[in-house]
Formats: C-alpha cells, structure tokens, sequence
C-alpha cells in the first residue's frame, strides 16, 4: 500500500505514475494500466482543484481476484449534488467536468461518498481481467 | 521543470510535449508556441505527443487549447503521436478532440501540412542518412 500526498501539481504525477507502476507489477494490460494512471490523474487533480489538498493511497488486491483499487480522500467543501456531478460536462471548477464520469468509464468499480463542508472520499477498482495478454 | 522548447525548420514549428505535463509547463506550451509564431512567422505547428503515455481531460484540454490558439494567429496544427491506447482511454473519458488534426506520425503530419523532406543532393539519399548516435 502506498500513500501519495496531494500538495502540489506534481503530486498528480507522482500518484497516476505509482498506479501505473503497481498495475505493471500486477500485470495489469498496457491499456489497463492507462485506463487506470488516467482515472488517478483525473481524481487527483480534482483532489488539488477543488479541496486544495488530500491524499490518494493505492493498493493492490488478491481476492476475490488481482486488481487495484485507489483511494482519494480529501477535507475539501465536498459535493452537494453527486448525481448532478456525475453528469458528463458538469463542472464548478475550471476543469471540463469529465473528471467523474470520466474516471468511472475507465474503473471497473467507482464508489463516491461525499457530504458539503465534510470532504470526498472516492474509491476506484481495476481488476486483471482474465484475458489481457498484452493488448 | 524547463520550458518545452519550440523548434522552428522552414515555416513549420515543431514541439514535443513531454510525458508527465505539469501545469505551468502546459501553460509555458501555449505561450511559447504563440510567442514563436508571432516572432519566426511560421504558417503551421506539429505538437509531437508520442512520449505522452497518460492523456489525462486536463492535458487533452492543453493541446486541443494550443491547437486552437494557434489557430487564431493563422498557423495550420496537426497533432502527431496518438498512441491506440491513449486514444481509446480519451474516448472513454469523453473527450472526441474534435477539430484538431492528427496524423499518426511526424512524417505523416508533415505530409498532413503539405510538405515534404527532400534532398537537394541527388548523391544524399536520406535512407542512408546515419541514424541518431551512429556519428563518430
């Protein structure tokens, strides 16, 4: 398990570079691996957008089979509306608003639990699928 | 983080977007493209993003804004290095980047562009050009 905090832009980079690292250690597929770097750098950059700062911990899973899951915790304002934002092309911020729905395309499983003045707490799971090669 | 330096040969620009793009570089990127082709007057620009691994909305936003801007100061753009990967995962994030110009490779944007690499020499045959780090 590992703990990336989210201070600086260049946190983003650190956190989607160390998913990519440990969906390769878990041989995950190339585009596997890309779908999730990408999922992380999406929600880590919310996590510097909107809260200013937090913390995304990865970990790799065994059962009920291999996969990774990412955690991205921040104290931020939270969202009111989570419907609302799950919504492709909603966004307050100054990103286009693909953040959310977009990392829940690349994820196999995307869970969001967030509450105004309290925080977000967003969990993503990619699992190795049976059949990846190397595509 | 250093600036991302902006070549020029002929009327075309080129530019190599590296693979992790932080803020103020994709900030830098857009500036410099715009300040070199408002000093060189070049007429096109080739964004070479074959080392970018990850395209995240926040760097599609970067290049499809450069492309865009550069457009507004007259230059023809074409984006060159999309990997199957990378195309697939912005698809899927959403983003069509409609209205940029692709080609898969610098040598297919160029002809994209209209141009094309030709030796002056008829004994240079640019086949046989030594590759990167043959020279002596």
């Amino acid at each position: 398990m590992i703990t990336v905090k989210i201070r600086t832009e260049d946190d983003i980079v650190v956190a989607r570079s160390e998913a990519r690292r440990i969906a390769g250690e878990l041989g995950l597929s190339l585009m596997d691996k890309t779908r999730v770097a990408t999922a992380v750098s999406e929600l880590a950059r919310n996590i510097f957008t909107y809260a200013g700062e937090g913390e995304v911990i990865i970990e790799s899973l065994s059962a009920p089979q291999v996969g990774i899951r990412c955690l991205f915790i921040d104290n931020g304002p939270g969202i009111d509306d989570i419907e609302l934002h799950m919504q492709d092309g909603f966004s307050t911020g100054k990103s286009l608003g693909y953040g959310l729905p977009g990392a829940r395309r690349l994820s196999d499983s995307f869970s969001i639990d967030s509450e105004p003045g309290k925080g977000t707490r967003i969990e993503i799971i990619k699992w190795k699928s049976a059949a990846t090669a190397n595509a | 983080m250093t600036d991302i330096p902006v070549l020029k040969l002929g009327p075309v620009l080129f530019l190599t977007v590296p693979e992790t793009l932080n803020d103020a570089q994709a900030k830098s990127l857009e500036e410099s493209v715009l300040v070199q082709l408002e000093r060189t007057r070049a007429t096109a620009v080739v964004i070479d993003i074959t080392s970018m691994e990850i395209i995240d909305s926040f760097m599609a936003r970067v290049i499809a804004e450069t492309a865009q801007a550069a457009r507004i100061m007259d230059a023809r753009v074409v984006v060159v290095g999309m990997s199957p990967v990378a195309t697939i995962t912005l698809l899927e994030l959403g983003l069509d980047m409609e209205g940029i110009t692709t080609a898969m490779d610098l040598e297919a944007g160029l002809v994209r562009l209209g141009y094309k690499l030709v030796s002056v020499n008829s004994s240079t045959d640019l086949r046989a050009l030594p590759a990167e780090g043959d020279k002596t």
